[in-house]
């Protein structure tokens, strides 16, 4: 008995979720029909591809067209609202801007109740914001990269500086040397001048020595 | 040993379960339902009336209709599909 009643649970088990997924009577689809039918929405619901095949095409990211379209199905969105969003996203993409994170913001907005055209308004206003802030960034950097350019200039040229300034010393000290060389040789040069008509003398002695008048004087004092 | 089967049956179940709900999310769309709902789409660009007659005829709840325009919408190729034969459709209907 312990048995069947196992498996009588089982079966129950088994039909319940069986049951869900069976297929509604005639009936039931035209009762449906006739309640839900509502003509704009249907139509804006056979956009929905066209739309979708038109962002794919322009490269937007497929988890978020994804999650735009789970949202219209399970009716956290309209059909409308959904197409917009995703007609925003390719018009985006096409400018060559991301959409990352903007169905979270959507979901947020439609849970804040905002619907339609302001949520349209929205979603256009974030993907704005986002750039610019995007935008801002990069001059950040670039302002930084300046900064930290000049930086380096401004290193560079101290450091130049002070190796001129060392080369210049040392040109200095070797200049020095060649100074105090060059005085020497002044020096020496003004030794040897003073020297010269001290040697010269004796030359003209020795010369006059040499020369025949001299001979002739020394002949005639002899 | 009572206590071990009902164990087996139950984890059996709930994977039975997991698997359906998960076949329904990714089922591939037919080529046949893809050809009628982008017919029916392409006649509501045109005559929204002889759209919603057509959907009684097929028997296609608008939620349904709905339900299928967005599994279509969620798959590329289906979504490819659905556009070409929507646009070989509207210029049909244009013709008449």
């Amino acid at each position: 008995m312990k048995m069947w009643s196992f498996f009588l649970i089982i079966a129950f088990l088994v039909a319940l979720p069986l049951s869900a997924q069976t297929v509604d009577t005639d009936a039931k689809i035209a009762e449906r029909s006739k309640s839900e039918m509502n003509v704009k929405e249907l139509k804006q619901v056979s956009r929905l591809p066209e739309v979708v095949k038109d962002a794919r095409d322009a490269g937007a990211e497929e988890e978020e067209i994804q999650s735009i379209i789970k949202g219209v199905k399970d009716k956290k969105l309209s059909a409308d609202e959904g197409a917009n969003t995703i007609t925003t996203m390719e018009e985006n993409t096409r400018t060559g801007k991301s959409n990352k994170g903007i169905s979270k913001f959507v979901f947020q907005q439609k849970a804040n109740g905002v619907k339609g055209k302001e949520l349209g308004q929205a979603i256009k206003k974030e993907l704005q914001e986002r750039h610019q802030i995007k935008k801002q960034e990069p001059k950040d950097k670039e302002e930084d990269e300046e900064e930290q350019k000049k930086q380096k200039i401004k290193k560079e040229k101290q450091t130049q500086q002070m190796g001129s300034q060392d080369e210049e010393e040392t040109d200095t000290k070797k200049k020095e040397p060649n100074k105090e060389a060059q005085k020497q040789n002044t020096e020496d040069e003004d030794r040897r001048t003073n020297a010269e008509p001290q040697k010269q003398e004796p030359i003209k002695k020795k010369a006059d020595e040499d020369s025949p008048e001299s001979r002739t004087k020394k002949k005639d004092k002899k | 040993m009572n206590k071990k089967i009902f164990l087996v049956i139950a984890v059996v179940l709930l994977i039975c379960i997991t698997c359906s709900q998960k076949k329904d999310e990714t089922r591939v769309i037919d080529q046949k339902v893809i050809e009628k709902v982008a017919k029916i789409s392409a006649m509501f660009d045109s005559n929204e009336d002889i759209a919603v007659d057509m959907l009684k005829k097929e028997e296609i709840s608008a939620q349904e209709y709905s339900d299928i325009i967005t599994a279509i919408a969620l798959d590329e190729k289906a979504t490819n599909t659905f556009v070409q034969m929507k646009k070989i459709h509207t210029e049909e209907f244009q013709k008449q």
